[in-house]
């Protein structure tokens, strides 16, 4: 019975969000063309270090001169960590904004579950987005090497279950910190620098590839790489997959504790309606 | 307050309008624009993080490119007259992201202070309007030149960054560079007044830049249809000479071409920028729609 009621609570934070991002189309189209523009220069600047169609550099450090599949293949994982930054974080920064979120906030609903309906519907637009952009930069860029597909997608669904629970801390913190919009953009965009979303990691300096070696997106997208392109991988692909599903439960418990924490903690400091 | 010299009256109501009145309202908006800045100190962290992160995509996968034992820079070479890529690409993201921030920030002033109400309430006093959007292109400015200050010194630290030409070439280049993003912030400013949308065409506009500026890439590589649009675009030139300056110690002979053009582009943005202005202005106001969003 609970969880009936809960998952109204979801189904109504599911409307309520499809409405208002269908409510601005001009948006939704543009952040459907927002991949394909930034990957225009990256692809043109591969071309521009390639010779006869063949990225020797790139097949020396990573493996693979198909130097547009990689960069690709990490930009479907990382449409999931701007979602999880922006739509599940970013979004009760809006809300506050707006002055909805205290009303939303006072309601008998667990708010746990309206941050789970939030989340869902993050999951759907990036999912969809994903598989729009995907053909239209296969037909631009012509990707030439795809693998076991399967064996990615199967490490792709714990990595964004495991970011989802990590999304639900960073709702907390959000929530905390209220002025976070610095915070979020600069965040999501480190971690898919670190994490080696747009090159391999090993092209990193020290400092920074200790930091990527700490995220486990890092591991879940060599993964995928190596599966898909025959990358050379930093670990064998099962300590990844290891990695990505212990990840998987560690942020989905963290994420609940640190939520929760920090929303008692701004309740009783009654900061919920300021920004 | 001694006038300077009469304008044309904004007003006819209020009076002649003295370019000093201009230059106050000017300077109004200048510091309360600079008052909103200071505000919000979080900003401050990603001027000075923004110039080294945004570049860092870019520059690690072009350093996996090259190859572990430089294999493929020999090929860079040939199309972008330098090694150097690194330098490379941190001119082009700098100046992209100068437009960035000058489409958000001032493309969108006018947008804002729609929605917050207050855009009503300062074109209803006698200040004249185009000095209050002038106030606002100052504080662009100076906001800009901090940026490319607090890049410089954190790409030096970070990357190494170093330039090598004429330093007072340089500064032509920019000062045209950045007069010309900011008349193209200012014909944007009316145009998100009028279609009262900021963050898509922001993304339209910048995308453009970005695709077809050669921010990373020389646009020599570009197919011809594209490096077509590319000769449209004034990055395209502020890009290039100031690379060829930066990097390659180029000389005005080098560059004046694009020094000319740069200008030519600067003059008609700024122009459009306020005659776009002007018919924004007089459309709000004879439709009434300055307090809608």
């Amino acid at each position: 019975m609970e969880l009936a009621k809960n998952l109204r609570v979801v189904r109504a934070v599911i409307v309520k969000e499809l409405r208002v991002w269908l409510r601005y189309p001009a948006n939704a189209v543009m952040t459907a063309l927002m991949p394909v523009m930034w990957l225009t220069p990256v692809y043109f600047m591969g071309q521009s270090f390639s010779h006869n169609g063949q990225a020797a550099g790139f097949a020396a450090a990573t493996g693979t001169g198909d130097f547009m599949a990689f960069v690709v293949l990490g930009g479907v994982v990382g449409a999931y960590v701007r979602a999880v930054f922006w739509g599940i974080g970013f979004s009760l920064k809006e809300e506050m904004e707006q002055g909805t979120l205290e009303s939303l906030w006072l309601t008998p609903n667990p708010r746990l579950w309206l941050l789970i309906g939030r989340s869902a519907v993050s999951v759907v637009i990036a999912t969809l987005y994903t598989i729009v952009v995907l053909p239209v930069v296969y037909f631009l860029f012509g990707l030439e090497t795809v693998g076991n597909v399967a064996g990615a997608l199967l490490i792709l669904v714990p990595l964004v279950i495991g970011l989802y629970g990590f999304g639900i801390a960073y709702a907390g913190v959000v929530l905390y910190a209220r002025d976070a919009t610095t915070l979020t953009d600069i965040g999501s965009f480190l971690v898919e620098v670190v994490s080696g979303l747009n090159n391999p990691i090993t092209s990193l300096p020290r400092a920074l590839m200790v930091l990527g070696l700490a995220v486990p997106i890092t591991y879940g997208v060599d993964a995928m790489r190596a599966l898909m392109l025959g990358t050379r991988p930093l670990v064998p692909v099962p300590v990844s997959v290891a990695v990505v599903l212990l990840s998987m439960a560690v942020f989905l418990m963290l994420g609940r504790r640190v939520f929760d924490r920090v929303d008692a903690r701004v309740r009783t400091m009654g900061t919920l309606g300021t920004h | 307050m001694a006038a300077t010299g009469s304008v044309a009256a904004a007003g006819g109501r209020y009076g002649t309008i003295s370019r000093g009145h201009h230059w106050r309202a000017a300077v109004a908006v200048f510091r309360r624009e600079w008052a909103v800045r200071l505000r919000y100190p979080t900003e401050f962290v990603g001027l000075a993080v923004w110039p080294v992160l945004f570049p860092a995509v870019y520059v690690f996968a072009a350093r996996a490119l090259a190859g572990p034992d430089g294999e493929a820079l020999a090929v860079f070479q040939s199309r972008a007259g330098t090694a150097d890529y690194v330098g490379y690409i941190l001119f082009g993201t700098m100046l992209w992201m100068v437009l960035n921030i000058t489409l958000w920030n001032l493309g969108g002033h006018l947008r804002r202070e729609q929605v917050r109400g207050t855009l009503e309430a300062c074109w209803t006093t006698p200040a004249p309007r185009i000095a209050l959007l002038m106030g606002a292109s100052l504080a662009q400015l100076s906001q800009a030149a901090l940026y490319l200050v607090v890049a410089g010194l954190t790409l030096r630290v970070v990357y190494g960054f170093q330039l090598y030409g004429n330093p007072a070439l340089l500064l032509i280049l920019l000062v045209l560079s950045l007069l010309t993003v900011v008349g193209l912030g200012l014909v944007f400013a009316s145009l998100v007044l009028w279609l009262k949308e900021t963050d898509s065409l922001v993304f339209l506009v910048r995308g453009i830049f970005m695709v077809f500026s050669g921010i990373t890439f020389p646009v020599e590589v570009l197919p011809d249809w594209m490096r077509a649009v590319s000769t449209a675009l004034p990055l395209t030139y502020a890009i290039r000479s100031m690379r060829a300056v930066g990097l390659a110690g180029a000389g005005w002979g080098d560059v004046q071409a694009d020094a000319a053009v740069l200008a030519v582009f600067a003059v008609v943005f700024l122009v459009a920028g306020g005659l776009a202005f002007r018919a924004v202005e007089r459309m709000s106001r004879q439709a009434g729609t300055l307090s809608h969003y």
